[in-house]
């Protein structure tokens, strides 16, 4: 799974938990969470971004 | 897992835990010498041995269940699915399975990952039959 996770680094991807969706870049993975970019303002190099962790991720569609 | 022991209740707790892995101190009062090399080596290894006993059979549970599972997804490889999950349902075609994933082709090409361990349930289409 995290192999698989790691292959979609910097893709657009929706990430669901059985909270809630969400929707950004995947910025990174590790062994216990992923991360995701979930908004960018050009010029800046802050956005924001979401922590998840792996053991509660429902699935991950690829949307790029 | 957090214990709070003072040092009276610890050494207590040793001593009981030695007089059941080895038995040879039960009756002691309290232990008076470090047992020998041998008698520590030995007492390490009952020790593994009743660890790896105890998680071997936390683990064989856990990866058991995905190992089933992984078995029955495979054999509908390809195949049009229903995957229930806790965040709602993903449906596509069973693409390919890991050791502990699956991931799904949507009808509209998206591909979508499902961790095994979040797979509440699935349904399949049956085949159309002619009346």
């Amino acid at each position: 799974m995290i192999e698989e996770l790691q292959g979609l680094i910097g893709k657009q991807v929706q990430l669901a938990s059985a909270l809630e969706t969400i929707s950004g870049v995947l910025v990174s993975v590790d062994a216990a969470a992923v991360t995701l970019r979930t908004s960018e303002v050009y010029g800046y190099e802050n956005g924001s971004y979401a922590i998840v962790q792996i053991r509660f991720i429902a699935y991950v569609r690829n949307l790029s | 897992m957090k214990i709070i022991v003072n040092e009276r209740e610890l050494k207590e707790y040793m001593e009981g835990l030695a007089r059941i892995v080895y038995p040879a101190f039960a009756g002691k009062e309290t232990f008076t010498a470090v047992p020998a090399e041998q008698d520590q080596d030995e007492l390490r290894r009952i020790i593994r041995e009743e660890l790896k006993a105890a998680f071997g059979a936390i683990d064989r549970g856990t990866s058991g269940d995905l190992q089933r599972m992984q078995q029955t997804l495979d054999r509908h490889s390809g195949k049009v699915t229903e995957l229930m999950t806790p965040a709602g349902t993903v449906e596509g075609a069973i693409e390919s399975v890991g050791g502990d994933h699956v991931r799904l082709r949507e009808t509209g090409g998206t591909s979508v990952l499902v961790p095994l361990s979040q797979v509440v349930s699935f349904q399949l289409s049956g085949k159309q039959v002619e009346r």
